[in-house]
């Protein structure tokens, strides 16, 4: 409504229409108040009906491929027998039809190009609601309870109850409630969906049934794709070291940046153009910001400084790591953590693409920026070591997966530069932890492997890698022996995970194409056994080269100076 | 036995009608289309099929398939013949007269068509009543003294496992000595398949079975292809439930609880003496931890009581310590008195975990341990207990078949090939030994026939298991002769019209059909010339 009565304004018809506008105004935000029911139309799917009174559109996520719309109500609901809050949900899900016969023969297809070989499988899609729901819906157990044959917008339809129940949380009664209606359309099966909390389902039952009953089918704009057309892809690139050709993409870190920047701005382009309304975006490169803007550009710009700081910072800090180029990507920003949740919970068998260039934050009015903070320096740097050395981040043992990463996370920006501490209350735990003595000395944690002296659950463990690689980064780094730990360790750690790559890619292509009862599986499988094994040996190699001549007196003094560090002054 | 009864009545009152005509029921589109109810709960619908000798046959558009009697529970067809060919002249000349055999003797065609009709419509809905029961919203609740049952599995399955239950709950109660404590009763459902199980409790991941403590509800599914292990889970859940049941607010640690719950996991059912008997090897268990030994990988008592959270290899473990501590006679009284001693004597240090439940600490409880097995360390235990575990073998058929599965499913091949040779000798009687051990035999052309053959030797037990037909489907297609590729594909056409819904199967026939038709063009090719 503000939008049209700015235009109103802005076009000079302030004169002619001012005292019929004026008496428009308080009539126009009397029915806005009183939560006029707005009517969503879908022409790319081919439907409309009536939104119910209280919801709201929200974005879908841009990998989606079932659901077409949602909505949510104003605000989450309280349980009442069950100690949780639900923001009840409205969403559209289409199952096209298709031939199996006919998917099954697309499934996979394998592209040459130069060096690689790009083997795409498509996801076996869902074939109808059930199975949609049997994938998708881990909420709890579930099970019709009443199902009908109605007619929706002329269409033939069955009207379902699905009641859902936490057993596995001792839940004995419904705890909440999905009511579904499948809509058959000629080529497909169109799903309105209605998810509440089984307190609250009388309460919404007649308001949710007065606008399924508004349901109708419009023409489409475009066709209805099919799996096999649209197809949710698994891709796997396969490089053949002995090839000479190389595609351009590929070959060099300036290509791989060109294709990068190309599908980042793919990406932007999408979620522009699919942004629902009530949403904007605002762009400060590398980051395209994308907000509800009931959070405030003022939040959206704060974000903005801290994403760009951080950028900053591991350009001027992790560089080395690999000879890529970082791109940036997306922010979505949203209103509550029910609407991003509602964004980030997407159906199974959807493509991975534009969600490893996204990071999803909310504006937490209950507890501040600061969970938040942690969420952005996380999602951030992801993008940032995804475009530089994916795979050494995913090789980091133990020590640093958990110490290094929380580091990086715990960053809040102060008197322009960003300081790391940790939270309140991992401070506590360490000091608690070094007054009782429960840390075990640096050796012993930095040598710790996954599964064997290092477990990620145990509370003493992570808390103990985050002080020592906090103090190796923070105080350590006025220390000669111990400034550069970090950076040497990894240094080593990414020169030999690309020498075990190239032994991987080495055993890929060697391999002769599969005999029928032949033993290639056999092998390959042997050898992604060995790779734990590996990995250790691979561990141990940096250990040995980042610490080569310490002795037990150098680690004694490592140990003395990281505890000191955290004890209070 | 008393389901094996009622399924042969039914059986009895088709066969006495399979000879005859009836009315064609109406609603049914297409004549001579059936319905017939498996004893584990499976439903074949909308397919021809007529009874035979022996069983029922039904038109699938690949192939024909003889269900067996012994698997048939119901069976409905609207097309039964009321003509028959007369034995000699007296009833060729009732015939002629206008009359039919009908129920032991010989009435008017048409009245026979009538009371034919009404028996058929009474069938029908009894058939269809037990489909819609399949339904959880119209699930069988059933309220026993001690216990409260919703299932959704055929009558007489349920009655089988409905008297073990009570007798389990019998033999455990006298065993302990103790009275149930739960506030309420214990609610066990009971669900016919595993996508079931997984859609209506929630279970994630490779969850078989569970208990909660909080609710006092049990879930667990009914698996036609392996009942051994759904008893195995319902035994090892069930326990966890008995145990809550006598022992409130005391919780065992881990490696206590689960091996516990193993133990008599391992139980074995006598349906017609009505006896339980626990403690019996668990094939599945026994062949981790013979692999563990054979890795190096063993684990000793200090590691096992201090685990917080068991995974599978700790539960197989944790099982063979319990079985060497309950079947070693100098150990089983004293062991008893300190499981029962653990949650209910009083002085024993406990402590609490979460609102009233306690329990006890590792040191705690490894110091009770030696103290009422009377040994002086735990090193001497554990010497005992792994000399134990060496000597530990699978001792039945039953038990072979499924550690030869283990095996293989593990990876060691070599082993998993030994027990099943031995258990198919031994005369195997699941389906899934055949075609595990089929799925190995790929080295060569004789193996792959000997695979076919192990293959129908499966389809004799149970014909409406279609991997039989998907392997079948993938040996034969693996062969170099066209017409054997062709028998292939029919195969696999059969196991897709068996299991509509398979991915796998479907994707198997496009594979083939694609080398099929590749073969064949290129055969044309060499014929006209071209390729030269």
């Amino acid at each position: 409504m503000s939008l049209s009565f700015k235009a109103l304004f802005s076009r000079g018809l302030t004169s002619r229409l001012l005292p019929s506008t004026l008496l428009a105004i308080p009539l126009l935000f009397c029915s806005s108040k009183a939560g006029a029911q707005k009517i969503y139309k879908n022409p790319k799917y081919g439907f409309e009906f009536k939104i119910p009174r209280d919801f709201h559109e929200v974005p879908i996520n841009l990998d989606e491929k079932w659901v077409v719309a949602k909505f949510l109500y104003k605000r989450p609901l309280e349980g009442k027998r069950v100690f949780r809050q639900m923001t009840p949900e409205v969403r559209v899900i289409i199952f096209p039809k298709f031939s199996a016969k006919e998917f099954a023969k697309h499934r996979i297809t394998k592209v040459k190009k130069g060096s690689e070989t790009v083997i795409t499988a498509l996801q076996n899609p869902y074939r109808n609601y059930k199975e949609y729901l049997r994938e998708n819906y881990k909420k709890g157990g579930w099970f019709v309870k009443e199902e009908k044959d109605v007619k929706i917008g002329g269409l033939p339809a069955s009207q379902k109850t699905i009641e859902v129940s936490r057993k596995m949380m001792g839940e004995t009664k419904a705890s909440d409630y999905l009511y579904s209606w499948e809509i058959r359309y000629p080529d497909a099966t169109y799903v309105f969906q209605f998810e509440i909390l089984a307190d609250y389902a009388k309460k919404f039952r007649s308001s949710i049934r007065s606008s399924v009953r508004t349901f109708k089918p419009i023409p489409r704009t475009e066709d209805l794709k099919t799996p096999t057309s649209t197809g949710s892809k698994i891709t796997i690139t396969k490089f053949d070291p002995k090839a000479k050709k190389a595609t351009e993409a590929s070959a060099t870190p300036e290509g791989r940046r060109k294709a990068r920047k190309e599908k980042l701005a793919r990406i932007i382009t999408k979620a522009k153009k699919s942004l629902p309304p009530g949403w904007a975006y605002y762009e400060k490169k590398p980051f395209m910001y994308l907000y509800n803007q009931k959070v405030g550009l003022r939040f959206v710009k704060r974000v903005a400084k801290q994403s760009n700081m951080l950028w900053k910072w591991l350009h001027q800090n992790l560089d080395f790591i690999g000879e890529d180029f970082a791109v940036g990507g997306v922010i979505r920003i949203c209103n509550s953590s029910a609407e991003a949740n509602a964004y980030i919970d997407t159906s199974g068998k959807n493509a991975y693409s534009a969600r490893t260039r996204e990071v999803v934050i909310y504006k937490d009015r209950d507890w501040g920026f600061d969970e938040m903070s942690w969420y952005l320096n996380a999602g951030i740097t992801q993008r940032f070591l995804a475009d530089k050395n994916e795979r050494l981040w995913y090789s980091l043992p133990p020590w640093l997966d958990d110490g290094f990463t929380y580091y990086i996370k715990n960053f809040k920006p102060k008197n322009g530069r960003l300081v790391s501490k940790p939270s309140d209350y991992e401070m506590e735990i360490i000091r608690d932890y070094l007054r009782s003595n429960k840390f075990r000395p640096a050796k012993e944690l930095i040598q710790a492997k996954y599964g064997k002296g290092y477990d990620t659950n145990k509370l003493e463990d992570r808390v103990e890698a985050l002080a020592i690689s906090n103090f190796l980064m923070t105080k350590g780094q006025k220390k000669k022996k111990f400034a550069k730990i970090i950076s040497s360790y990894l240094r080593i750690l990414d020169k030999e995970i690309r020498d075990l790559e190239r032994e991987f890619n080495k055993k890929i292509f060697a391999s002769t194409p599969k005999k029928k009862g032949g033993k290639d599986d056999g092998d390959k499988e042997n050898w992604l056994r060995s790779w734990k094994e590996k990995r250790n040996k691979i561990f141990k190699t940096c250990l040995e080269k980042t610490f080569k001549g310490w002795t037990d007196r150098d680690w004694k003094m490592l140990d003395k100076a990281w505890r000191k560090a955290w004890r209070p002054n | 036995m008393s389901s094996l009864k009622l399924g042969s009545t039914l059986l009895l009152s088709v066969a006495l009608l399979g000879p005859l005509t009836a009315h064609p029921i109406q609603n049914n589109k297409e004549e001579g289309t059936g319905l017939l109810a498996l004893k584990d709960g499976r439903f074949i619908f909308n397919r021809p099929m007529k009874r035979i000798e022996g069983g029922v046959e039904i038109q699938f558009p690949h192939g024909t398939i003889v269900v067996p009697q012994s698997m048939i529970a119901d069976f409905y067809n609207n097309k039964l013949d009321l003509d028959r060919k007369p034995r000699n002249e007296k009833e060729k000349a009732k015939i002629e007269k206008g009359y039919v055999y009908f129920q032991k003797r010989w009435v008017k065609k048409k009245v026979a068509q009538k009371m034919l009709g009404r028996i058929l419509k009474k069938r029908k809905k009894a058939l269809e009543e037990r489909k819609a029961h399949t339904l959880w919203r119209n699930r069988y609740i059933v309220k026993t003294k001690d216990l409260t049952f919703e299932h959704n599995l055929p009558p007489e399955l349920f009655k089988n496992l409905k008297s073990l239950f009570e007798v389990y709950l019998k033999t455990f109660l006298k065993k302990w000595k103790r009275k149930p404590k739960l506030a309420h009763k214990p609610v066990i459902n009971l669900y016919a398949n595993i996508e079931d199980y997984r859609q209506i409790s929630g279970a994630s991941g490779g969850i078989v079975g569970w208990y909660s403590p909080s609710s006092n509800q049990l879930h667990f599914f009914w698996d036609f292809t392996d009942p051994a292990s759904t008893l195995d889970t319902m035994f090892h859940e069930t326990n966890h439930m008995l145990a809550d049941m006598i022992n409130g607010d005391f919780r065992y640690p881990a490696w206590i609880e689960e091996p516990m719950a193993e133990y008599y996991g391992g139980s074995r059912w006598d349906p017609q003496k009505k006896k339980i008997t626990p403690g019996q090897i668990q094939p599945g268990r026994l062949t981790v931890v013979k692999l563990g030994i054979k890795e190096g990988k063993t684990f000793t008592l200090k590691e096992l009581f201090r685990i917080e959270r068991f995974s599978a290899v700790h539960y197989a473990w944790g099982w063979t310590f319990i079985h060497f501590l309950m079947k070693t006679p100098k150990y089983k009284k004293r062991y008893e008195k300190f499981y029962s001693d653990l949650a209910h004597k009083k002085g024993i240090k406990r402590k609490l975990i979460y609102g009233k439940t306690k329990t006890v600490t590792p040191e705690v409880a490894e110091s009770l341990l030696l103290k009422y097995l009377k040994v002086k360390s735990l090193d001497q235990l554990q010497k005992e207990w792994m000399a134990y575990v060496k000597n530990l073998h699978v001792d039945s058929l039953e038990g072979m078949e499924r550690a030869g599965r283990r095996f293989i499913m593990f990876g060691d091949t070599k082993t998993g090939r030994k027990l099943l040779e031995k258990a198919i000798k031994m005369g195997a009687k699941s389906p899934v030994t055949y075609t595990t051990f089929a799925q190995i035999l790929n080295r060569s052309p004789e193996e792959r026939r000997r695979a076919l053959a192990l293959l129908d030797k499966a389809a004799k037990i149970d014909p409406l298991f279609p991997v039989i037909y998907y392997l079948k489907g993938k040996i034969l297609g693996s062969f170099s002769s066209s017409i054997k590729k062709k028998e292939g594909l029919r195969n696999l056409y059969l196991a897709s019209e068996i299991q509509p819904d398979s991915w796998r199967y479907q994707n198997a026939i496009v594979d083939l059909e694609a080398e099929i038709a590749a073969e064949e063009k290129s055969k044309k090719k060499g014929d006209t010339g071209l390729k030269r």
